[in-house]
């Protein structure tokens, strides 16, 4: 909102403009030097939007008050990471921040901005640049005041709602309690038969089946560092023993579909294309390359590949006559996931693998994802982007990214030669604008996941979004989607544009003029153009295939890496429980001499 | 061995095993999977992200909460820190002190444990005293089965009946949060009004299997007591029953007095199932979001209090003792 254009003047610059009327909530002009000043101190404190941008990005200049430049990081030419970290900065008030950064130094990542709303640790007024302002917070709510005078009313008009209240709570039951009641108008949770709540006003996206939007990807992760695991024929039984169907309709109430072994978003058109059918049809025999479940054969495969009952105790071994037991570890408390995990160890055991669901609680369950420590594990693959499916293969397969920020199946290729050509497919393809070229990665990458089946997509998760029309109008929906095709939110908190469209029961509500593709008059930019605009800089023609389908203008990249956090060693664990127990003795020995003596 | 000796030996113990305890609840939460930085970590991976931008958050949190160094320098700095009433930086609440963020939640539970405690404590005990007293009649009966049947209620059930009668059929109470989330604190009728309206569920969900427990507790030791021989005494000179009954209650408080001191010592950590239950925001709801996102510093900056509380209330509860009941007091004097 704050920029109102941007273009390639040559192939290693972006060139973005601010509109002209962008102010901050004191009136002062945002300008270019506060995003020039924001991304440079970002990447001084390794804290904030720029932080680690450096192997991307090699440079930012204000050329003018409203015109600012990134410029690519040569050595990586990596335009999806350089558009990530530059398209969607949001600046700071520099006004504001230099006189914070100068007296707080490395402390003002503590520094909370929260005006008057808060005890902090240096005072400075409450300068935004949002149509919202924090009002107030405690543990289970954060309230925000809309700020009636707001630079962009003018543009985009003001949104309908003037206190949001993000409510916060522990128990899901609570949230589904006061959407009935009215208490909540929008939540972003899991509910179970959601058609029943059609009597209290609660509605969902879609008013039948699926009734919501998907959202990632469900995905059955094998531990790729245990040796047994590794074997390809026994991941292609499991991937054809599981009943996708059941799943679906048990443990998700039908809110979803199968999701495809290709890793392709493909249920939204504007994916779909990366799918190449051909390997699909030879190596699945679907279009979509979605698994179609037949436990015979699935049998089959383990019995020729030597997977037999040796031992008698009812459970195929492993081909060396070794006994093995899958887990699949899940969330406790996750319930509709715990069930899929049910489902599927029931699918396996009827194949004769020894298997089943092991819950374990949140923290654990990162723990033990971050550590290596699990077998096979329930676990997603971010939702996708103007990126995709280029973000998907990075985080699933890329050997040099670790848990929890991506490759939660710790893949990784034994041959060196076969780990450098994945990981350089990986990056080519993040600098190919061709389609034909592109697809030419993207077909290598499918043809190694079909092979090797690194892990296995089970279905799409779903976008919780249950809105209740007891005191406001105009939410997104199927009938009223105004609001839709912009890239995945950010799961679990509201959709702040949807606010531009809302209003108060009763009153007229029209959807805003500006939530439109940018060839209609709105300001969305769709995937295709974003594309073209690099196919054009990189001096390649991109030949569009796509359906033009809008995106957000915020290009998101949702990858992640970071080395396993690993606490003290065991060795000083041991030693801390040593010491205790010798305090403790030593603690008794003394009491009871004290004692005697005093006797 | 005089009073002092016995003091100086309950202080001893109190030291020592505040300590062992400080120690266990610095090690039982790094033994468990998981660490306070990965949670965090993940909690910005649900939006867009770069592995580089993890990267950089991770070194730093890492260092922030000292996980980078060995477990025996995190213990002695946590430590001494702590001494000096510093108590560290919360994880999920990032930058956030647990001072700060146990003097937020706990008013809330005070406001609601304690005089849910001392209700039930009040009732439960002279109700328990008066069936005692009253054996065999039918009021006797009818409240120890009473008694009975709500304090075995597991009260997390209890509280979940209460929400589907009172907040989801009848609708006459809202079903969680202590006051309505569009109010800000403050001592406006409107606010106190939501704030009552919204105490009255949590509150009975704790005091009404809290007093049953009481009155079976109080009846058997009231019942025993009515068996002693200076009752007997009483009662054949002809001692007024009231009186009869006032000397029963007092003598039969003693342990009940011990019971409720432990309870109040608990009250730091809030009823964990019922705020949860209800939204409630104390020291429950800190203490069970800390622990499941392996919030060190907060998870330890609680139980330092907790142990320090029960420690002391328990310290506090001999002393009484001593006091009040001369045959403890004799008793060491004579050995």
């Amino acid at each position: 909102m704050i920029g109102e254009r941007f273009e390639f003047p040559n192939n290693y610059t972006l060139r973005i403009y601010i509109r002209p009327e962008a102010k901050w909530s004191d009136g002062t002009p945002i300008t270019a030097y506060d995003v020039e000043f924001t991304f440079k101190t970002s990447l001084e404190l390794g804290s904030g939007p720029a932080a680690g941008s450096q192997i991307y990005v090699s440079g930012v200049k204000a050329v003018s008050d409203k015109v600012v430049e990134f410029y690519i990081n040569n050595a990586t030419n990596n335009y999806f990471m350089f558009l990530f970290y530059t398209l969607q900065l949001t600046p700071v008030p520099k006004h504001i921040f230099e006189d914070a950064y100068k007296q707080l130094g490395i402390d003002i990542i503590l520094w909370r901005n929260c005006g008057d709303v808060c005890n902090d640790i240096y005072t400075a007024p409450q300068v935004v640049s949002g149509p919202y302002k924090l009002y107030y917070f405690d543990e289970l709510r954060v309230a925000y005041v809309r700020i009636d005078d707001w630079w962009g009313k003018y543009i985009f008009g003001l949104p309908g709602p003037k206190y949001l209240v993000h409510r916060i709570y522990l128990s899901n039951e609570q949230v589904i309690l006061d959407l009935q009641a009215g208490g909540v108008d929008w939540s972003g949770i899991f509910i179970p038969n959601v058609w029943e709540f059609a009597a209290f006003g609660v509605r969902t996206y879609y008013s039948s089946p699926p009734y919501f939007r998907p959202n990632q990807i469900l995905v059955l992760f094998i531990n790729n560092q245990l040796d047994y695991l590794r074997d390809p024929v026994l991941r292609k039984a499991i991937a054809y023993a599981i009943d996708y169907n059941e799943i679906i309709e048990k443990a998700f109430y039908g809110y979803t579909t199968q999701a495809s072994m290709s890793f392709v978003f493909e249920i939204l058109p504007q994916y779909r294309v990366y799918i190449n059918e051909t390997l699909a049809r030879l190596y699945w025999g679907t279009p979509d390359a979605k698994v179609i479940t037949n436990k015979t054969y699935a049998r089959q495969l383990l019995d020729q590949a030597g997977y037999r009952d040796v031992n008698g105790d009812g459970f195929r071994e492993l081909p060396n006559g070794q006994p093995f037991n899958i887990t699949i570890m899940v969330p406790s408390g996750w319930t509709d996931w715990m069930l899929a995990a049910d489902l599927i160890a029931g699918d396996l055991r009827d194949i004769g693998i020894n298997a089943q669901s092991y819950p374990v609680d949140y923290g654990a369950y990162w723990g033990l994802l971050t550590a290596g420590a699990y077998v096979t594990l329930l676990g997603w693959t971010p939702a996708p982007t103007f990126t995709h499916p280029w973000d998907t293969y990075r985080l699933l397969l890329d050997p040099r990214i670790t848990p929890p920020a991506g490759n939660w199946g710790w893949y990784n290729k034994t041959d060196s030669a076969e780990r450098e050509e994945l990981v350089s497919l990986i990056e080519n393809s993040s600098r190919a604008f061709s389609f034909e070229e592109r697809m030419k990665y993207f077909s290598k990458i499918q043809e190694i996941i079909y092979n090797e089946i690194p892990a296995i997509p089970i279905a799409y998760t779903v976008q919780w979004y249950a809105y209740s029309t007891r005191y406001w109008e105009g939410w997104p929906s199927e009938d009223n989607p105004w609001w839709t095709e912009v890239a995945p939110y950010k799961e679990y908190s509201l959709p702040l544009w949807g606010l531009f469209g809302i209003r108060q029961k009763g009153a007229s509500v029209t959807p805003p003029g500006w939530a439109k593709p940018i060839d209609q008059g709105g300001i969305l930019i769709p995937n295709s153009r974003l594309l073209e605009m690099l196919a054009n800089v990189t001096g390649q023609q991109f030949e569009t295939p796509i359906p033009p389908t809008t995106t957000t203008t915020r290009p998101a990249t949702p990858t992640t890496a970071t080395e396993a956090p690993r606490g003290a060693g065991v060795s000083s664990q041991l030693l801390i429980l040593v010491v205790i127990a010798v305090v403790t003795v030593l603690v008794i020995l003394g009491v009871r001499f004290a004692v005697r003596r005093g006797k | 061995m005089s009073v002092y000796k016995y003091l100086l030996t309950k202080i001893l113990f109190l030291v020592a095993t505040y300590f062992v305890s400080l120690t266990i609840v610095f090690i039982l939460p790094r033994a468990v999977p998981g660490n306070p930085v990965q949670t965090l970590i993940i909690s910005l991976t649900a939006g867009a992200t770069s592995p580089e931008l993890l990267d950089e958050y991770q070194r730093r949190l890492v260092q922030a909460f000292d996980l980078d160094k060995p477990l025996h320098v995190q213990f002695l700095n946590w430590i001494v820190r702590s001494f000096r009433g510093d108590l560290g930086v919360s994880a999920q609440a990032y930058g956030e002190s647990v001072v700060s963020l146990i003097a937020k939640h706990l008013p809330w539970t005070l406001l609601l444990l304690v005089p849910a405690n001392t209700v039930a404590w009040l009732i439960g005990n002279y109700v328990g005293a008066y069936v005692a007293y009253k054996r065999g009649s039918v009021s006797e009966k009818a409240s120890v089965a009473t008694g009975m049947i709500i304090s075995q209620i597991p009260y997390y059930w209890l509280a979940m009946t209460l929400i589907y009668v009172f907040a989801v059929n009848l609708r006459i109470l809202p079903p969680g949060s202590a006051y309505d989330p569009t109010l800000e604190p403050s001592l406006t009728p409107e606010f106190i009004t939501s704030y009552l309206r919204h105490y009255v569920l949590p509150f009975l969900s704790i005091v009404l299997p809290s007093i049953g427990g009481w009155i079976i507790g109080m009846r058997v030791i009231a019942s025993m007591e009515l068996g002693s021989p200076y009752i007997q005494y009483s009662d054949s000179v002809g001692v007024k029953d009231r009186i009869i009954f006032r000397y029963v209650l007092r003598n039969s408080m003693l342990p009940q007095v011990t019971g409720l001191g432990i309870q109040m010592g608990f009250v730091l950590t809030g009823q964990i199932i019922t705020e949860q239950l209800f939204n409630y925001q104390g020291m429950g709801i800190l203490l069970a979001r800390a622990l499941g996102a392996r919030d060190y510093p907060v998870v330890q900056g609680v139980f330092m209090i907790l142990i320090a509380t029960v420690l002391i209330a328990n310290f506090i509860v001999d002393l009484v003792y001593v006091l009040i009941d001369p045959r403890i007091r004799l008793g060491y004097k004579s050995e």
